[in-house]
């Protein structure tokens, strides 16, 4: 065993309101500079929708993430040899024109212009040409179905519904949207890393944040194709790659990343997960529909005594190992498995999980009570959201994952509407209790935990014990007053 | 015998009258006329100069020698024959009294030999020349724009783009006006 500490997360969908307060925090704080006006590092999404860049879950078009080749894992755009000979032409990669041409407003106009008959106008210019332009799109165009006949409809993962799943999604009185926030999922088995021909790439040791070195950084753009989620991000006036870096800055001030400490709606958990680092490549080869029960297995009790005495014999501080134990990632994903990886399917073990939005079920009136436990998982009808859809988001086709997630989330549902509204028989209450398999305590927790917590207890952020993390590279003393502000060496190339 | 003999006389005749016409029109030239299959070899270089001078190739163009023969440092001699015939070359061959051609040739003259045999050459190419239709640097142009053109075409649809197409295929279908 091979215990390593990953700082993961949980985002709660069905709380998200998709208000992009957190694409603004993480924009204000680390992108709000030229060159990196079009990215992202945190940006929210509609679902169904086709996402920021266009279709980047489409890996027929982009060719990011792992696939099997035989017993063997592979990088889908080719491995060393293929990197080497499309370095000067990378075929895979999205155009400006996918993400959104960036663009802002001559605001100045509304007080410069001469005096007039008519309203001074702020016109729209480019943030890459400064010429006035047309807006066709933007990070979130398809933001709440607005353009959703071109983008919705194109969605990779409606498209692969049948025809009747599609129309009952679609249809008038059923349609339905949720919002979905990413940010870089810092994998286990990280896809950028393994692509980067300079090696600039790591994923950090004490907290398996993944970083890309900005002296070692050629541009090459090689991360920006392989990472099949699309985010690591080109800087046109710095000629590197850039990427979210978990704020990680804050965490080892002890303060939660931008977006999470700025979440309106509370989605957001951070924990620290311990993992079997030996079982990562044998749990990236298992078939798609495995894949997120496997990630899950990998996943370590941090109370066990032998994961205990194994994560100590390790390096891992004891710190540590209570942030663990005390962490709410672990008990979304573990304890009550109800939290998912987005799209397992392109094997880099990501380590942000989402609860499935459930979403506001259609009640069929029943002299004004809702039957939903008896019904609801022997037919799709109640459903909102086909289940095969979100078992192409978050389960790699396997719909049982998103059953027994929706079994547990209906029964915390069912339980809440019994404790405080008392209009429900104790016999529908029971039935959802046995079908989720969780009992009343864990109901009852996972109610706590998604309504009730402070930010102390969503956001365990561990120490970072950095002095320890530099001890073992360098004599601190020299790091205290040899690390500047800024690029620690000149870079090779300029721009 | 007699019938034999008259025979003979006429065909000799004959012969002679043939010879003679033959050779008539190029007499006026024969009597300056150098070899020029050696005046080519001392054009090409392919033959030294006896004092030591450089072969024309070096600078002029001239043609039928193919690529070899486009060097553009003096004025191509293509045309020079046709322009001065035998008299003028044979003139402007003797003092070769161009300024950048003094400082070669001052010291290294052409004999007389050399100036009949480039006489002779130049008589000759002057018949049988073809202007040059294309240049070497056209030729090097050429093929870097197909270079380019082929470049180009393979990479034409590298950059499809997602967004775009999708856009414009909803127009095409539903005539969508997003």
């Amino acid at each position: 065993m091979d215990i390593r500490a990953q700082v993961s997360s949980v985002f709660h969908l069905d709380k998200c309101i998709g208000c992009h307060t957190c694409s603004i925090a993480c924009k204000n704080l680390w992108t709000d500079r030229r060159g990196n006006e079009y990215m992202w590092w945190n940006n929210v999404e509609t679902k169904p929708g086709t996402g920021y860049p266009t279709k980047w879950e489409d890996q027929e078009k982009y060719n990011g993430g792992w696939e099997l080749v035989g017993t063997q894992l592979r990088l889908k755009q080719g491995g060393k040899a293929g990197t080497i000979g499309k370095i000067f032409h990378n075929p895979d990669l999205p155009t400006i024109d996918d993400y959104y041409e960036p663009f802002t407003y001559k605001y100045e106009d509304l007080t410069n212009a001469p005096a007039a008959k008519d309203q001074p106008t702020a016109r729209p210019v480019s943030m890459i040409s400064g010429e006035p332009m047309k807006i066709e799109a933007g990070p979130n165009w398809d933001d709440d179905l607005s353009g959703s006949n071109v983008y919705a409809a194109n969605d990779p993962g409606v498209i692969q519904l049948t025809e009747e799943e599609q129309q009952q999604l679609f249809a008038i009185e059923k349609m339905v949207m949720f919002h979905l926030p990413r940010i870089c999922n810092h994998c286990m088995n990280a896809a950028c890393v393994a692509s980067c021909p300079s090696g600039a790439i790591y994923k950090r040791g004490e907290d398996g944040i993944v970083l890309i070195n900005q002296d070692k950084c050629r541009g090459w753009r090689m991360c920006v194709s392989a990472c099949p989620y699309k985010k690591t991000y080109y800087g046109w006036s710095s000629g590197k790659s850039e990427k979210c870096i978990l704020c990680f800055p804050r965490q080892e001030a002890g303060e939660a990343p931008a977006c999470f400490h700025s979440c309106v709606g509370r989605i957001r958990y951070l924990g620290v997960l311990l993992y079997d680092a030996d079982k990562i490549e044998a749990t990236a080869m298992k078939s798609d529909g495995e894949l997120a029960a496997a990630q899950r297995e990998m996943i370590l009790d941090p109370f066990d005594p032998q994961v205990i005495a194994a994560a100590r014999e390790g390096g891992l501080a004891d710190q540590v190992i209570e942030a663990a134990q005390n962490s709410p990632v672990y008990k979304f994903v573990k304890q009550w498995g109800i939290a998912l990886p987005l799209h397992p399917e392109f094997r880099t073990l990501p380590m942000l999980f989402y609860v499935p939005p459930l979403l506001p079920l259609l009640s069929v009136e029943n002299n004004g009570t809702q039957k939903i436990s008896d019904d609801f998982f022997t037919t799709l009808e109640q459903a909102r959201l086909p289940l095969m859809y979100l078992a192409g988001l978050f389960a790699g086709g396997n719909q049982e994952e998103i059953k027994a997630v929706y079994r547990r989330l209906i029964a915390v549902r069912i339980q809440r509407r019994a404790a405080s509204v008392g209009d429900l028989p104790e016999a529908e209450l029971q039935n959802a209790r046995e079908l989720s398999g969780l009992d009343d305590a864990a109901l009852d927790a996972i109610y706590r935990m998604t309504s009730l917590t402070r930010i102390k207890e969503r956001i365990v952020i561990p120490p970072m014990l950095r002095e320890q993390a530099i001890e073992a590279g360098m004599d601190p003393e020299e790091y205290k007053q040899g690390m500047g502000f800024g690029s620690r060496q000149a870079p090779k190339r300029r721009w | 015998m007699e019938t034999s003999g008259w025979r003979a006389e006429f065909c000799r005749l004959t012969l002679t009258l043939a010879f003679l016409a033959l050779i008539l029109p190029g007499t006026a030239a024969m009597a300056a006329t150098g070899n020029d299959a050696r005046g080519e070899q001392l054009f090409t270089g392919s033959r030294a100069m006896t004092n030591g001078g450089s072969p024309c190739i070096a600078c002029h163009a001239l043609a039928g020698l193919g690529t070899a023969g486009r060097a553009s440092y003096g004025p191509d001699l293509s045309e020079l024959y046709a322009d001065y015939e035998a008299e003028g070359v044979a003139a402007v061959l003797e003092s070769l009294a161009f300024p950048s051609m003094e400082a070669i040739y001052a010291n290294r003259p052409l004999t007389e030999t050399e100036r009949l045999d480039l006489t002779a050459f130049f008589a000759r190419t002057a018949e049988t020349q073809t202007l040059p239709t294309t240049s070497l640097a056209g030729l090097i142009l050429l093929g870097v724009v197909i270079v380019f053109a082929l470049v180009g075409l393979s990479g034409l649809r590298r950059f499809k783009g997602a967004r775009r197409p999708l856009v414009e295929q909803a127009r095409k279908e539903r005539g969508v006006i997003q």
